[in-house]
């Protein structure tokens, strides 16, 4: 038996030597960014392109979810500061789905490429997603795979796998000749940004939905206070990476429709971090602003998006 | 949980360290802990599974066990009668109640009645045909006093539901496996390694060759219209090679795994697209089903002790619910009806040719014997199976060209061509294996060759075997 324990181990690690070199084999942003074929794979391409392919600089970023890409309009950014005498490059690079390890790649990636942004929005929701955003193991460096910031990490061998899964494929598309899909092509919205507005039903029951499954059903504090420590590491490291290079950062809230309290629920902990841009109760109440639960329309859009540029005019002087 | 999983790569070790750690102290703590491993197993599928599970096993040891201990003809085929019912009853109402149903009403409808049956969204068990076989196959040897029934409850239900072969096979017999539950195992390290080298070979098989394989048959298979001639039979050959795979690769794994526990299964396929007549194709293909069928439906009815027109009906009854046992589609009956029309004509012209060069001719024609049938067994309908014959058959110069084929399957030709080396490999190891067992051959081999291939087949398995979603094992649907 000790014999056989003793071979196994030795083949298995021998083994594992294989897919630890695939996970260690560089890969490209590009196909990292092009490697996740779904809904979002647009958008995904459009920031890369955005910030490896575009060199015009990127003065003021909006980092965050399908919030902040159906909510933020970057052209009525633009043309408001404009208006107030600043003259700046505005890139909105929210992607689609929810975690905050994906803003600290994204932004890493933005501050990696050096087009220097003085302001950083970054968005907050009613609650801090405390789970690891789904394509963060395709498009993350590998060490940030390895070491997350924080142990607390439920989905870490989701991640893993995603990682193996990327570098795989490429050593494979590579030694097969097949090139890289996802050329760059102007982001697609979909459903965003349209001019309709959200049939009361289904706000109703989406913020309804929402309310059974979190707000009826509170975890324990102390499971809340482990789980939140998993955003907050990365949001820590945000902070600290923007500071190395006097980037500033702002936090801008942009809910669900229905959250009751019109503020975020961390919002004391965002205060710690950075200013925090919230608009007036109203806004977020008034059903002619969103598109459905999720996400505001046009409409929506262009007032959030014309009032939180003054707001930013504001931060820049 | 399936064997190309992480699950399962977790699972094996706990198991195997539990197994002989742990229990190896008494043989029916040993097995009760099998019992628990492959009922975890099972369940990890669905746990409503195991109530099915547990109903076989019980009601079939309670038969067994009556049975040992009554003389009386009638009380016997009384018990035999409560077996044969649960038994199939149960197969019947999962596999085949719809089927049945929906064939009933179609056929009332050509004779212009009405007719109004419900059918039921049944899930279908994973593995429910080859662990009612299997528990059948044991009362029946009882009952015919081929062996003793078990009096032990513990060794039965681990022989039932042992997670190597639970799922799809192989069909294990009672006289063959209770012994080895019965008995104290011993830890043995040939033994051991050889399932290990099992295990890797039938990754390989499944992962690479079998789930790539896949790719090509899908894409020929789902655009029937769109790929013919040489393309679509391309497609038949990837599906030929695909199931063979597929199956044995799972077989391989199931057979190197329960080494790892001390148990021998019987071995499933000796290299079957060898085989010069269907008579042979059919000792070497599946073996386990075909002897089950051979001797609890074949032999029953009389088997080759009758005259040759009672023979092929024999052999008709046999190979039509060998058909319907791999699923409820008439495809699968004329799958079955195909190779029992071309066995009737080797019962009719029997002799295989003695040349060098007849020999090799009519392995080649049992091949694509084989192959036109499997184009029945792939194919969602009749019409679509025919619509693929007819396109290989009569446009051999039209639709997409075998480039076209490759690179909408593959991506890049290049891929294509790398895996068809992969590929001959394969076809290298399998005609090597062809009259010696794969033990055999790679014990014979040079053990820094040995050694070498190992890790030639993790690579292969790492680099070609992992897909965003890989196809599942073909017969987890039988």
């Amino acid at each position: 038996m000790r014999r056989f324990l003793i071979k196994t181990f030795v083949f298995v690690a021998v083994a594992s030597l294989v897919p630890a070199a695939i996970l260690l084999w560089p890969v490209s942003k590009r196909y990292q960014y092009a490697f996740v074929r779904n809904d979002c794979a647009a958008r995904s391409n459009y920031i890369y392109h955005r910030l490896y392919e575009d060199t015009t600089r990127v003065d003021i970023a909006f980092i965050g979810t399908s919030h902040t890409m159906c909510g933020v309009s970057d052209s009525i950014v633009n043309s408001v500061l404009k208006q107030e005498g600043i003259h700046a490059r505005v890139a909105n690079l929210a992607i689609c789905r929810v975690g905050r390890n994906m803003d600290y790649v994204v932004i890493k990636d933005l501050l990696k490429t050096k087009k220097q942004p003085k302001l950083i929005v970054l968005e907050v929701k009613q609650e801090e997603p405390d789970l690891s955003h789904p394509d963060f193991g395709y498009r993350a460096e590998i060490e940030d795979v390895f070491f997350p910031q924080s142990a607390v990490d439920v989905q870490y061998f989701k991640d893993l796998a995603a990682a193996f899964n990327v570098r795989l494929n490429y050593v494979r598309d590579g030694i097969t000749g097949r090139e890289c899909d996802g050329e760059y092509e102007a982001p697609s919205l979909g459903i965003y940004r349209q001019k309709g507005i959200a049939d009361s039903t289904v706000l109703y029951q989406g913020a309804l939905r929402r309310w059974e499954r979190y707000y009826n059903q509170p975890r324990a504090a102390w499971l809340d206070s482990l789980m939140l420590r998993y955003p907050k590491a990365y949001m820590s490291e945000i902070m600290k990476m923007a500071r190395e290079v006097h980037t500033k950062v702002v936090l801008l809230y942009i809910p669900n429709y229905g959250y009751p309290w019109h503020k975020p629920r961390e919002l004391a902990y965002y205060r710690g971090l950075a200013d925090v841009y919230l608009m007036p109760d109203s806004f977020y109440d008034n059903k002619g602003n969103w598109i459905e639960d999720e996400h505001l329309n046009a409409d929506g859009a262009a007032i959030l998006s014309d009032s939180v540029a003054h707001y930013i005019a504001r931060q820049l002087r | 949980m399936v064997f190309n999983s992480i699950a399962f790569a977790l699972f094996l070790p706990l198991v195997f360290c539990g197994y002989w750690f742990i229990f190896s102290r008494s043989v029916r703590w040993q097995n009760a802990f099998l019992i628990a491993a492959s009922y975890f197993f099972y369940g990890w599928w669905d746990w409503r599974f195991l109530i099915l599970l547990a109903f076989t096993s019980l009601v079939d040891f309670s038969v067994g066990y009556a049975l040992n201990r009554s003389e009386n003809p009638m009380h016997r085929r009384l018990l035999l009668g409560v077996t044969l019912v649960s038994n199939l009853s149960v197969l019947f109402f999962f596999k085949y109640f719809n089927f049945f149903a929906d064939s009933v009403r179609e056929l009332m409808a050509a004779c212009g009645w009405r007719a109004d049956f419900v059918t039921i969204k049944i899930l279908l068990p994973v593995g429910i045909s080859f662990y009612t076989f299997q528990s059948l196959s044991y009362t029946i040897d009882v009952y015919q006093r081929k062996m003793k029934g078990s009096e032990n409850l513990i060794d039965f239900l681990a022989f039932v539901s042992f997670f190597p072969q639970l799922v799809a096979g192989p069909i294990e017999r009672a006289p063959h496996m209770l012994p080895q539950f019965a008995r104290q195992r011993e830890f043995d390290y040939h033994q051991a390694v050889m399932g290990v080298r099992r295990i890797l070979y039938g990754l390989f098989k499944k992962m690479v060759v079998a789930d790539n394989l896949a790719l090509l048959a899908d894409q020929v298979f789902d655009h029937a219209g769109v790929f013919h001639g040489i393309s679509s039979a391309i497609g038949i050959l990837a599906f030929t090679f695909q199931i063979y795979c597929d199956f044995s690769g799972y077989s391989d794994i199931a057979l190197g795994t329960a080494r790892l526990f001390g148990f021998e299964l019987i071995e499933n396929f000796r290299a079957p697209y060898f085989s010069i007549t269907l008579r042979e194709f059919w000792r070497r293909w599946h073996i386990s089903l075909s002897t089950w069928f051979r001797d609890y439906v074949y032999i029953p009815l009389g088997g080759n002790k009758v005259s040759t027109p009672r023979r092929i009906y024999n052999l008709f009854v046999t190979f039509v619910l060998s058909g319907l046992w791999h699923g409820a589609q008439w495809t699968f009956v004329i799958w079955g009806f195909i190779h029992w029309l071309f066995l009737a004509v080797e019962e009719l012209m029997p002799g295989a040719p003695g040349s060098f060069v007849g020999r090799n001719a009519r392995r080649v024609l049992t091949f694509i014997i084989v192959c036109l049938a499997w184009v029945f067994f792939r194919a969602r309908t009749l019409q679509e199976a025919l619509q693929m014959l007819y396109h290989t058959a009569t446009r051999p110069n039209g639709g997409e060209s075998i480039s076209a084929l490759l690179r909408a399957t593959y991506h890049t030709e290049l891929f294509a061509v790398y895996f068809f080396c992969v590929f001959m490999l394969f076809c290298i190891l399998e005609w090597l294996m062809r009259k010696e067992t794969f033990d055999l051959v790679v014990d014979r081999m040079p053990t820094l060759a040995r050694r070498s291939s190992y890790l030639v087949l993790v690579v292969l398995i790492v680099f070609w075997g992992f897909k965003d979603s890989a196809p599942v094992f073909i017969y987890f649907k039988f």
